[in-house]
């Protein structure tokens, strides 16, 4: 049952700032967070649940490659014109997120929808990651 | 949305950067092998930007995953109440491996920049974003007033 316990882990941040739903990583060119993500395991495959707000559908990126998953989700400031700000306590920007998958996956079944500002990735696993229940024979 | 499931050679540097996230992993964290869930969850809340301009005052705030009917907002004329909550519910026969989207619920209220009349103010709940648009009152309005040069000697 504990064998898929760091199925999923976190890559390495850089940097980091304070962000409503996630973390801040600078770079040279504009800022870029990391979302706050719960990861499921069912019997039957991964969750990986991320609080994006703001994003649309569209722009958004889920990459599987070398057991690595990426998260891109562009962000664009959706200002409601000039205005003065008063009062600033997050700050507004892509999010980006990678993982390790160390258990074996199925990626070609990979899935992921968007709703409410939530992105949930549905990671298959692979059938011979999936528990067994052994019907036992009586002798 | 773009899914891909990419079949590029191996980076080497990419290999390097995940056996240094496994060495990681073991030095630092030789609990978490003990405690399947790595608790980081802490309570929502719900942070606010708030902006104007001559008409408006304009309150935002990111909820994701947030439900239209479990979110209140209570406006008077100096006063705004943001109120909400959400539930994260983990399905039948699963467990969590990492957790840090927080739930519960959340209460902001602040003082505004200028009176607003409550009786116009309108909101909207956009992938997560809730921007609350509260107009100024007319007579808190900055008025443009029109300078006319007088003709000299009548």
């Amino acid at each position: 049952m504990a064998q898929h316990t760091k199925a999923i882990q976190q890559m390495p941040p850089q940097e980091v700032e304070a962000r409503s739903h996630g973390e801040a990583e600078r770079s040279r060119e504009n800022v870029t967070f990391q979302p706050r993500v719960d990861i499921i395991d069912t019997n039957d495959e991964f969750l990986v649940v991320a609080d994006v707000p703001g994003a649309s559908q569209e722009t958004i990126d889920v990459t599987y490659q070398d057991d690595v998953l990426t998260i891109d989700v562009p962000v664009e400031h959706h200002g409601v014109g000039p205005v003065a700000v008063l009062r600033q306590e997050y700050g507004v920007g892509s999010f980006q997120r990678r993982f390790v998958v160390e258990a074996p996956v199925d990626a070609d079944r990979m899935s992921a929808h968007y709703e409410h500002g939530v992105l949930t990735i549905h990671l298959p696993k692979a059938e011979k990651a999936k528990g067994r229940r052994i019907k036992v024979k009586q002798a | 949305m773009l899914l891909t499931r990419a079949r590029m050679p191996r980076d080497p540097f990419m290999a390097l950067t995940r056996d240094m996230d496994r060495l990681f992993e073991s030095m630092f964290s030789p609990s978490s092998r003990l405690t399947p869930v790595e608790i980081q969850q802490s309570w929502f809340s719900a942070p606010l930007n708030i902006s104007e301009d001559e008409n408006n005052v304009y309150v935002e705030t990111e909820l994701p995953g947030v439900k239209l009917e479990d979110i209140e907002i209570l406006a008077m004329p100096e006063e705004l109440t943001v109120k909400g909550s959400r539930e994260i519910n983990l399905p039948e026969g699963s467990r969590w491996l990492r957790r840090e989207r927080s739930a519960g619920s959340f209460e902001r209220k602040t003082t505004l920049p200028s009176e607003i009349n409550v009786d116009e103010v309108k909101a909207e709940l956009r992938e997560g974003v809730l921007t609350i648009t509260l107009p100024k009152i007319e007579a808190r309005r900055p008025k443009r007033i029109t300078v006319k040069a007088l003709a000299g000697g009548k």
